[in-house]
């Protein structure tokens, strides 16, 4: 209602927060279950004096702090980048709700960044103790900082009591926490254990180091996988009633998820018991990869599309109107209240607006059909666009073609009676006029 | 006129005061870092092909600048957590009216960065240093180019009478985001921080060689000429930029008396911490320098938050917005802060032990 919204042509501006998104949480899940199986490797490494294996180990740190520190790093600022262009409302919202959680998390990340660059430039120089120490700095800043962030993206999908009280800890401890916590946990150690596959499959590396680090890493990513098993099963009892009522409507993205996660089970199973290393080859390690990464990215993507309609449970629509705020909306009517669209107007149509400022609908009559249809626009850019685009990502077209104007009018006007849209907060007029605009755009009447 | 967002409903997490204190803190650690691959990167580039001491001191500045780009980025969440505390409505609102150059940051540090490490690993390859040298100038023009856009963001956030302008390249009313707002004023803010940032490059120099133990081959008789040179150079470059803009802000800084040449005072400083190493090429001289270049930052992030709020006094005050002040998250973030502290020093006590 305050904003205004960024137009991105085919895919609206919330769709580039995956995109940024996305790779990071395959990146920043590989900071935490690297940065732990590089503690617990470089320990074993020093307790079975293998210097092999510990040379192995440095040569993953390299890899590992390019990664993380660099892409992990910039691509989680760039998260924070994208939602505050697409959603300012929301991240206006999770910044005073949570700023000083953020704030802590920056501590850690300055504890990630000096022990991951004292692991990379002072490798041989660190004694055995020290160096096992910096590790575990590394490991456990890494981890808290993934329990932080958890707690905040937990919160906006299951926000417990935090709507009537707005504390802190009632929105970070929320009935979604410790099971996303343990879920998460789980899926940095299995994802790292594919991570590890595709590094001792692409480099030069000697067979017995190779087999060791397979046999390793797999145990790993086996309780990983037991973790994320365990975290999703206790997710499932804990998410409020609305995304329960989801899971069960949308059988078909769960089932593949579940079958993802299964798939790196069986294939993670496989490398951990078998003989022989050999397999290990790089096209197969990478599509392993590719296949963790899949159910990784699905998993993302589902618990995204269950918090729709809103972006923070009970208290925030995904479109920026309050759940508090609804029928004040209505009473004034949407154009009447959102800041942006209203301006937008008042600019091109002055004649619409009373001395006050007060859109005056007793004008409307006069308007001609691209008038109409241009304000018809503002609505929907402003109303739905944060999830539908005219014929793009989640077109609007495909979802009314065939359907008479009227139809849509009464779907609109019970917009929440589909699970994952917000109430429609306009007036029966412009309803009106925003289901004649989707028509005529329809048609190509109207640019 | 366009609209300005209402202030969020959630209130404050803690006294402005506090807020601003953290804010000015973030930022002074985010410029002592950032003046480094802002200037640092081309002063850096520019040195090699001089020979002796200059080029080695510029090769050991180029070297560490992946690690200064780690600390700068990750400082630099700091002061922007805090502006969208206390100034979000102005923030976000400016950040979308000029949406795809502020998205573009990210891309661009990204490529940025990577070839900087590239850069790096490859600068003294045979075979290998003509591309990297054209990947290394690539990467600090980026850095260049980047500061652009932060100006821009943080001119267009005071000004909100200049929305207007951008608001007009909408499609229905959505903002289409294509357009920069850098104009003459950016362009002082953006010179002014390149002046300071030469400075910084300077002490860097001088931090490097005496108080880091850096390379005995980089001669301090060597070095002063290049020390004195940029610290002028960046008082000039200031200059250049602060008082047109002085100008500008005038009617902003009634009221404040000597407070808005602190600003102004900083150069200086680190001029005459130049002209005493130049005089005497020590370790003490250095010392001088280091610390007046980081009091000269410290006193334009001051400065510079203070001038913030007082443009954006107009439109919002500060001490008329709701409280919502809860204790326990303040004393987790200010008790982790310390034992980060501790164990960052404890770690470097660590690295130092075994790097010597
Ligand atoms: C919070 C996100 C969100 C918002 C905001 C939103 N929608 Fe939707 N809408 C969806 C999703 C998700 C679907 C389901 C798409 C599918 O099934 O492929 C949907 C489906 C629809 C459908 C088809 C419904 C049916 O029962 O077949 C219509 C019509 C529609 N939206 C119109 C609108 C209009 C008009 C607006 C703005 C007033 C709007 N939506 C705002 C997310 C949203």
């Amino acid at each position: 209602m305050e904003y205004p919204f960024w137009y991105v042509p085919g895919i609206g501006s919330p769709m580039l927060i995956p995109m940024v998104a996305l790779p990071h949480v395959l990146v920043s899940h590989f900071a935490v279950g690297g940065g732990i199986l590089l503690w617990l490797g470089i320990r074993k490494a020093y307790r079975e004096n293998d210097p092999d294996f510990l040379a192995y180990l440095r040569r993953l740190t390299r890899f590992f702090v390019l990664l993380t520190v660099v892409f992990g790093a910039i691509t989680g600022v760039g998260i924070w980048w994208t939602i505050a262009l697409s959603s300012p409302q929301t991240t206006s919202s999770l910044i005073h709700a949570f700023v000083f959680g953020w704030a802590t998390e920056w501590v850690t990340f300055v504890l990630e960044l000096v022990s991951a660059f004292g692991l990379y430039y002072l490798w041989d120089r660190l004694n055995p103790k020290a160096h096992q120490a910096v590790a575990l700095v590394y490991a456990l800043s890494a981890w808290i900082s993934l329990v932080l962030i958890t707690g905040i993206t937990a919160f906006m999908a299951s926000s417990g009591k935090w709507p009537q009280t707005h504390l802190f800890w009632d929105g970070f401890l929320n009935p979604t926490f410790l099971p996303s916590v343990v879920t998460r946990t789980g899926g940095a150690l299995a994802l790292t254990g594919l991570y590890l596959y595709m590094h001792i499959s692409l480099i030069k590396i000697a067979p017995e180091v190779k087999e060791k680090v397979a046999r390793w890493a797999s145990r790993w990513a086996v309780i990983g996988v037991g973790l994320i098993v365990l975290g999703g099963l206790w997710w499932y009892n804990a998410v409020p009633g609305y995304i329960h009522d989801k899971i069960a409507e949308r059988p078909t993205v769960v089932t593949l998820a579940i079958v993802a996660v299964l798939a790196t089970l069986v294939a993670t199973f496989f490398l951990a018991f078998w003989g022989k290393k050999e397999w290990l080859v790089a096209p197969l390690t990478v599509l392993l990869f590719l296949v963790g990464s899949a159910g990784f990215v699905a998993g993302e993507f589902i618990r995204e599309s269950f918090r729709k309609p809103y972006t923070i449970e009970g208290y925030l629509f995904s479109n920026n109107v309050y759940t508090t705020q609804v029928d004040a909306v209505r009473a004034r009517g949407f154009l009447n209240t959102a800041k942006w669209p209203k301006a937008y107007l008042q600019a091109r149509y002055p004649q619409l607006f009373t001395i006050e400022g007060v859109l005056d609908t007793t004008q409307l009559p006069s308007l001609t059909p691209q008038q109409r249809a241009d304000i018809g626009r503002a609505i929907f850019e402003y109303h739905c666009g944060v999830c539908h685009t005219l014929s793009g990502y989640n077109a609007i077209f495909d979802q009314i073609r065939g359907s008479d104007p009227d139809l849509i009018q009464a779907i609109v006007e019970d917009l929440e009676d589909h699970p994952a849209m917000p109430p429609f907060v306009g007036q029966s007029w412009e309803n009106q006029l925003l289901v004649e605009y989707l028509f005529q755009a329809m048609k190509g009447g109207v640019q | 006129m366009t609209p300005i967002p209402a202030f969020d409903p959630l209130g404050l997490p803690a006294p402005i005061w506090f807020l601003l204190a953290l804010k000015v803190f973030g930022f002074w650690v985010h410029l002592i870092f950032m003046g480094l691959w802002f200037a640092g990167f081309v002063v850096g580039l520019l040195l090699l092909p001089s020979n002796g001491s200059l080029r080695l001191a510029g090769q050991r500045l180029l070297k560490r600048i992946p690690v200064i780009i780690a600390f700068g980025v990750n400082a630099g969440i700091v002061p922007l957590l805090f502006l969208q505390v206390l100034y979000p409505q102005f923030f976000y609102t400016s950040t979308v009216l000029q949406a795809w150059y502020w998205f573009s940051v990210i891309v661009l540090i990204i490529f940025a960065y990577y070839g900087t490490y590239y850069y790096v690993h490859n600068a003294e390859r045979e075979e290998r240093k003509r591309v990297a040298t054209l990947i290394g100038w690539l990467s600090a023009l980026i850095f260049l180019f980047l500061g652009i856009v932060f100006a821009s963001e943080m001119q267009l956030m005071v000004t909100p009478d200049r929305w207007s302008d951008f608001f007009r390249h909408t499609i229905g009313g959505a903002v289409l985001g294509n357009r920069l707002a850098f104009d003459g004023i950016d362009l002082q803010r953006y010179v002014m921080v390149f002046g300071l940032s030469l400075s910084t490059v300077a002490a860097f120099f001088v931090f490097d060689r005496h108080l880091l133990n850096g390379s005995s081959e980089v001669q301090p008789e060597e070095l002063r000429t290049l020390v004195l040179g940029l610290t002028f150079l960046g008082l000039v470059i200031f200059g250049a930029g602060a008082v047109p803009y002085l100008r500008h802000l005038q009617p902003y800084l009634k009221g404040i008396g000597l407070w808005k040449f602190l600003a102004g005072v900083g150069p200086f400083l680190a001029l005459l911490g130049g002209v005493l190493y130049a005089i005497q090429p020590a370790t003490s001289t250095a010392w001088l320098l280091v610390i007046f270049q980081a009091l000269s930052l410290l006193f334009n992030a001051i400065t510079r938050q203070i001038v913030q709020v007082r443009e954006l006094a107009q439109h919002v005050d500060l001490s008329s917005l709701p409280l919502h002040i809860q204790l326990s998250p303040i004393l987790l973030f200010l008790i982790t802060f310390v034992v980060g502290v501790i164990v960052t020093l404890w770690l470097l006590r660590m690295y130092r032990t075994a790097s010597t």
